[in-house]
């Protein structure tokens, strides 16, 4: 089970985990172990690094824990090198190795990829979510680095300011956000203020600018999110969509962003939608255009 | 000459040794634990300890010899004049340097480190453990400045010890002596050996750090 806990830098999130490991205080529960965003190893060869939390536990089977984990993390060959030659990526799977061979109950994770290059991170993170979920380790695995956290979360927890400010499984995180400062914080788009009306038994969201309808209760004061990945857009209305919201508006601006478009468009509130490169093409956008979006009731959230 | 000659090397070596062992020994306990500790006066205590470090020897010369005077409080250890009062003196000396230094290189270890050991599961010895295995290359240059301020010193082992010859006379204090009746050339030769003893130790230290340094 991997907890991830996502928060903006200076969230207090390593101050977190480092009263969770009991570091401020020095009391520390055995069963537990961290690894550091640096690999912090220690001027000896990589299997004294590894073996030193098993000394420390005057464990009897150092020789085959050691030599077990060395293999599960692919740095067997580099046993006998002494740390200051080891590249970043190995510098780290020797921390990792040194974590798990205590096989600890809980295992906390500050920030453990964030030094280094991207191809060295989805390697290690694919390999080191493989390895708790195969060990049943109990991890806490702090990151400011979303993708990173929707990747390898089960359970998804929020810091801002020092507070967990929500949590949960984190398809439902990203898809309710429980404030606006979240929803900003996850670079959640389209998200509007105003207040949910009922009229002759149905929900509208609504403000100065726009009106759309929505499924939840009324409410004075709203926030509305509208995901991108939830608008259609086209040239004419949709004639056959169980969708209940077409809004006409007007393309501002186009940005190319990869392979996909980020389309921005003013509907009296101005939203953004994300569509491939094929769909831009053609749709033949151009600044200016007249567009249609689409989109169901129940995908607005409400908060 | 020269039986008298090997007699104040060999005394030399017995006395400063033992001394140099005796400060290793508390210098490095004393400067992991201010270090890595924290109690009531714990910063009277690393001022003690810093102040030690530049002791004028004839000062502890003289604090030693009142303790171990006949009529002082420590007197009926009947010490004074015997080699036993050299090391005392030259403990003292040397212990403030090697707890000092070693002090201020267990604290430049980045709290990070520490905090990893905490959290592999060291406790108490073997976080000194892993320190002092870490800074050992720091620490041996701890060792030869106790070394260098011990070897050196003559002040101290003149006033407790009292240059007796045959029983308290070291290599400096010999100097000292023979400079003083004009035996200038025994007076240098004397001083070739101190240097060459005092090279010989620093190198084998040397030679200790440096292959620990082999990466």
């Amino acid at each position: 089970m991997i907890k991830a806990l996502l928060g903006p830098n200076g969230a207090g999130k390593s101050t977190y985990l480092r009263r969770l490991m009991g570091l401020d205080i020095g009391k520390i529960d055995r069963q537990m172990t961290m690894v550091f965003q640096e690999p912090l190893l220690f001027d000896l060869t990589v299997k004294e690094n590894v073996a030193l939390g098993l000394r420390f536990r005057q464990d009897k089977a150092v020789k085959e824990k050691v030599g077990r984990w060395l293999e599960n993390l692919g740095i067997a060959h580099l046993s006998a090198r002494r740390t200051l030659t080891l590249s970043g990526g190995e510098a780290q799977k020797v921390a990792l190795a040194r974590a798990f061979v205590l096989e600890p109950k809980v295992l906390l994770l500050d920030e453990p990829f964030a030094n280094l290059d991207l191809p060295a991170q989805l390697e290690l993170r694919a390999k080191l979510k493989k390895i708790i979920h195969d060990n049943r380790v109990e991890t806490i695995w702090v990151t400011h680095n979303k993708a990173e956290a929707l990747e390898i979360a089960d359970h998804l927890m929020i810091m801002i300011d020092r507070k967990i400010v929500q949590e949960g499984p984190p398809e439902r995180v990203v898809q309710s956000p429980a404030s606006e400062e979240i929803a900003v914080f996850l670079g959640i788009e389209n998200i509007f203020h105003g207040r949910v009306v009922i009229n002759d038994g149905r929900s509208y969201f609504e403000n100065d600018r726009i009106r759309f309808e929505v499924a939840t209760e009324g409410k004075a004061d709203a926030w509305a999110v509208v995901h991108p990945e939830d608008i259609i857009i086209s040239e004419q209305p949709i004639a056959k969509t169980s969708a209940r919201n077409t809004i006409a508006g007007t393309v501002s601006d186009i940005i190319k962003s990869g392979l996909t478009y980020r389309i921005l468009i003013k509907a009296g509130e101005e939203f953004k939608v994300n569509i491939t490169r094929a769909s831009a093409d053609e749709l033949t956008l151009t600044p200016g255009n007249n567009v249609y979006l689409t989109f169901k009731a129940t995908a607005v959230h409400i908060t | 000459m020269l039986p008298e000659l090997l007699n104040i090397l060999l005394l030399t070596l017995r006395v400063s040794g033992t001394a140099l062992l005796i400060s290793i020994l508390i210098g490095i306990g004393l400067g992991v634990f201010v270090a890595l500790r924290d109690f009531p006066a714990r910063k009277l205590v690393i001022g003690v300890i810093n102040t030690g470090m530049g002791l004028p020897p004839v000062v502890v010369g003289l604090l030693v010899l009142l303790f171990l005077w006949r009529g002082g409080p420590l007197g009926f250890l009947e010490l004074i004049y015997t080699p036993t009062a050299m090391i005392i003196a030259q403990v003292i000396l040397g212990t403030p340097i090697i707890a000092g230094l070693t002090l201020a290189t267990i604290q430049s270890v980045p709290q990070k480190y520490k905090w990893q050991a905490q959290a592999l599961g060291a406790q108490g010895w073997q976080m000194a453990w892993l320190l002092i295995r870490e800074t050992r290359l720091s620490l041996l240059a701890a060792i030869m400045a106790g070394f260098g301020g011990i070897i050196s010193e003559v002040g101290a082992v003149m006033m407790v010890g009292g240059n007796i010859k045959g029983q308290t006379r070291v290599m400096t204090t010999a100097i000292v002596l023979e400079s003083q009746r004009g035996e200038i050339e025994l007076a240098v030769l004397l001083g070739l050996f101190l240097l060459a003893l005092s090279f010989s130790v620093n190198l084998g230290l040397t030679i200790i750090q440096q292959r620990t340094k082999r990466a």
